[in-house]
């Protein structure tokens, strides 16, 4: 099984492009348009999203449920292809489409500008003026439709594993070269690639479903699939869909199970290896209780494609064998059915792949409150372990802005520590004699300020008062927080 | 009072007053997003204090707890900076000239013919304002509340289209909000934002709905960006109003008290009640505050002389304003509270009735 996705520019000789390279490879093309024909024929108003998001001004806002269900019926759709054949989809950065699947080979088609104006002016027939015009119109709405539904900017090569440029290169020398690539084991899509493929089709068909029936289409749901039980993670205001929702996935094709979850938030948890008995377990379900969240596990396996990791290289060529990272774990599923039982089950994806595939596989990062990260490297040395753990927090923090915890700092956030009462003390004694200060005196803060016998002295108290009043503010709300930290409510 | 009737006396009573004042602010201004100056400025008037120092104490108030809002807003990437300083150019403008009637009325009140003036003629001035935006304000709740929407529709862009047609240049581009506005309705909008956030202490209620639907900003960058402008527009009145010597800082103390309570309760209520009801509560309570304050005007009218009755009708309709505000403050708290109670239950429920289904 093999999949390649194209990113086309407007008429920079994608198309013939695509069909030598899927001949060549013995590939199954698959356009962008049939897909987009197959959603708009199943009721999705596609007309409407495009017209809506690249109108201006942008309301990038509006029809935010309908961009979710049209993404899940073309990933539905697309992975469907995927399951059956080796696939090239010719479209706009569609490997996007697929979040956290590794070994796909993502390629990048464009040409330069003279030769796209030629190309538009040969079979559009319009002058040149207007060709380029042309050309700036769709590149135009192209960066707005790829930044509405993905938040990237899509030309940028770091989405791309190759950028070809036909100008320079012939059809067919390009088509040779990445042919070759192809049949490498780097891009042969493996066991839990398939079963990540085949998790996502579901949970994107369950997406579809909810979507277009008319109980349940205002639901905001989150939903993962895995190994035939689809997760549902709802919020507080629409818990009476919930019996709808099983009502319209009951018949889902692949589906043996649902799960629904309440929850006003969600917690990613990502390690190596997960462990029913773990204290961080508890940690987590604790958080999660509070909070009322849902929890979504990420099992994740690094591979970084060093050449000198010895181990990270052996797993790769042995990639159709069940590896030590089986996609199976006793201790995974218990952990899954555990939360399941508390009502705060997000959901449980497997990932084997380098850190490109965990980030695109945090979809919606706004929809977490925090990331927890622990056990992870678990191959390395321990001072590796370490450090890694503490680069990847670092990268996930600064991608999504998101609060990313270890175990023994998960445990703080659970608990005072000596420090954190001694701040609390300190902090609620500021407030109390700022308070003090202010109503001992009355009168004379009063008089002070507002007096016309202190008018030379206004300009003192305009400063005294523009910063009394945010570090009371301030002291005051960190104190309260703490308060609530202590009755488990904040 | 103390200084020449600017500042009430507080005793234990009325400071609980204040106190209770700011929970119900606060939770109202967690629950919706607004900074709680409509519900809090009326109740302090209500309590003897003046429209003027009413309004320069709650900006001051404001202005705290927006630095404090802002900072996470703009952690997520919510604020667009740009947008936020070039509207701030002409609501600084608006701020000043806002300051400047109040004081002036405030002055001419208590030189005003006929009966006793004091800040009479100021607050009849805030109290006509915060009627006229407010009633507007709560009708255009209400109806979009009611309205029936397409599937996963969000806010009208008829307006912002419409001025996106006027095609008044120069224009600016804002790439957080993703937006091209024209500079002059940009000014306009930060100026009315600016004059009314200093008349009566209310922004949010001109700036977010202003920025999602004349500019079409997506909601979450208008909310961001409004509490970045909200840190400046309150920064600037207080001291506008501090150098005026307007500023009760003992009300802001005690206001602080309930409003920082309160807003974890109103934020947690956002997280159980549906967008809907959230609309038509937020909807009924300012329009009840409107109606509130309306009740009071015949006060400022005898006070000034324009009307003539009784003296003793001044407690009568200071204590039925009163009313109708605590009552849209408390049965607000209350169906927050209730509605956070109920989803409590009803998901204890659920989890016990729903279990895993396999299919």
């Amino acid at each position: 099984m093999g999949l390649i996705t194209i990113s086309r520019g407007t008429f920079s000789g994608c198309e013939k492009f695509a069909e030598l390279l899927s001949k060549k490879l013995g590939y199954k093309l698959v356009n962008r348009e049939d897909i987009t024909e197959k959603t708009r024929l199943s009721g999705i108003p596609v007309e409407k999203l495009e017209q809506a998001v690249l109108k201006p001004p942008a309301a990038t806002q509006r029809l935010g449920r309908l961009s979710e269900i049209y993404l899940a019926n073309m990933r539905q759709l697309l992975c469907s292809h995927i399951l059956k054949d080796k696939v090239i989809y010719n479209g706009h950065t569609g490997h996007m489409l697929l979040s956290g699947i590794p070994n796909i080979l993502r390629i990048r088609v464009l040409g330069d500008m003279e030769f796209r104006i030629r190309a538009v002016e040969s079979r559009l027939k319009l002058d040149r003026d207007k060709a380029k015009e042309f050309i700036n119109n769709i590149d135009n709405e192209r960066d707005r439709w790829t930044h509405f539904l993905y938040g990237i900017n899509w030309k940028d090569p770091i989405h791309y594993d190759f950028t070809i440029n036909l100008t320079e290169i012939p059809i067919e020398r390009a088509v040779d070269s990445l042919s070759a690539y192809a049949n490498t084991d780097e891009f042969r899509l493996t066991q839990e690639s398939k079963k990540a493929i085949g998790n996502l089709m579901l949970a994107s068909y369950a997406r579809v479903l909810i979507g277009m029936d008319s109980r349940t289409r205002d639901a905001d749901v989150k939903i993962t699939a895995d190994d035939g039980l689809v997760n549902v993670t709802y919020p507080p205001q629409q818990a009476n869909l919930v019996p709808h929702v099983y009502d319209v996935l009951k018949n889902l094709d692949g589906c043996r199970e649902v799960n629904c979850t309440i929850a006003s938030t969600n917690i990613l948890w990502i390690q190596e290896m997960f462990d029913e008995k773990s204290e961080i377990f508890h940690n987590v379900l604790a958080v999660a209780r509070k909070w009322d969240a849902a929890v979504e596990m990420l099992r994740w396996e690094c591979i970084t494609g060093q050449a000198n990791d010895i181990e990270n290289n052996q797993g790769r060529q042995d990639s159709d064998k069940i590896s030590d990272f089986d996609t199976y774990d006793p201790h995974t599923s218990k952990v899954r059915d555990m939360l399941i039982k508390e009502g705060h089950a997000g959901g449980c994806t497997t990932i084997k792949g380098s850190y490109e595939n965990i980030y695109s596989a945090i979809h919606h990062p706004e929809q977490y409150s925090l990331i927890v990260v622990d056990n992870l490297f678990l191959s390395k040395s321990e001072s590796a372990r370490k450090r890694l753990t503490r680069e990847f927090k670092g990268a996930l923090s600064d991608l999504f802005h998101l609060s990313v915890v270890e175990s023994n700092e998960l445990k703080k956030q659970m608990t005072l520590s000596f420090k954190d009462k001694f701040i609390f003390i300190g902090r609620l004694s500021a407030a109390i004699i700022l308070f003090l200060l202010v109503f001992l005196n009355q009168e004379s803060v009063l008089t002070f300020m507002a007096d016309e016998s202190y008018k030379n002295w206004r300009i003192v108290s305009i400063l005294g008062l523009v910063l009394f009043v945010p570090v009371f503010a301030y002291t005051f709300a960190s104190t309260m927080k703490t308060i609530l930290k202590i009755f488990r409510i904040d | 009072m103390i200084g020449e009737g600017l500042f009430i006396s507080l005793h234990l009573s009325n400071a609980m007053q204040v106190v209770m004042l700011g929970l119900i602010g606060g939770t109202l201004s967690g629950f919706i997003g607004s900074g709680g100056a409509f519900f809090m400025t009326p109740g302090m008037m209500n309590l003897g204090v003046p429209g003027v120092v009413a309004v320069g104490s709650n900006i001051t108030h404001k202005f705290g707890k927006a630095l404090m809002g802002s900072k996470k807003h703009g952690e997520l990437g919510h604020v667009d900076k740009k947008l936020g300083l070039f509207m701030l150019l002409t609501a600084f403008i608006g701020i000043r000239i806002a300051v400047w009637v109040n004081s002036t009325l405030f002055q001419l009140g208590n030189d005003s013919h006929g009966g006793s003036g004091g800040s009479a003629m100021g607050d009849l001035y805030i109290s006509c304002v915060f009627i006229g935006i407010l009633l507007i304000v709560s009708i255009m709740i209400l109806i979009d509340a009611f309205k029936k929407r397409d599937q996963g529709e969000g806010p009208s862009t008829k307006l912002a289209e419409f001025c996106a047609k006027l095609n008044l240049p120069p224009f600016i581009k804002f790439t957080v909000a993703d937006v091209k506005v024209s500079f002059w309705i940009l000014s306009i909008i930060g100026l009315a934002t600016g004059y009314l956030a200093g008349t009566i202490g209310v922004g949010g209620f001109i700036g977010v709905p202003a920025m999602i639907y004349v500019f079409g900003i997506p909601t979450a960058v208008a909310a961001g960006t409004e509490l970045f402008l909200a840190m400046f527009m309150g920064a600037w009145g207080a001291i506008n109003y501090a150098w005026a010597g307007y500023v009760d800082l003992r009300l802001i103390l005690l206001m602080y008290l309930g409003s920082l309570v309160g807003i974890y309760v109103g934020a947690y209520g956002t997280k159980v009640v549906k967008e809907k009801i959230i609309r038509i509560v937020t909807g009924l309570i300012i329009f009840l505050c409107v109606i509130s304050r309306g009740i009071a005007v015949p006060m400022y009218l005898r006070k000034l002389g324009y009307i003539t009755i009784d003296q003793s009708w001044d407690t009568v309709f200071n204590g039925i304003s009163k009313g109708f505000l605590y009552a849209a403050g408390i049965s607000g708290f209350v169906v927050i509270l209730s509605a956070v109670i109920k989803a409590y239950y009803r998901r204890m429920k659920i989890q016990a009735s729903l279990p895993t289904i396999h299919t």
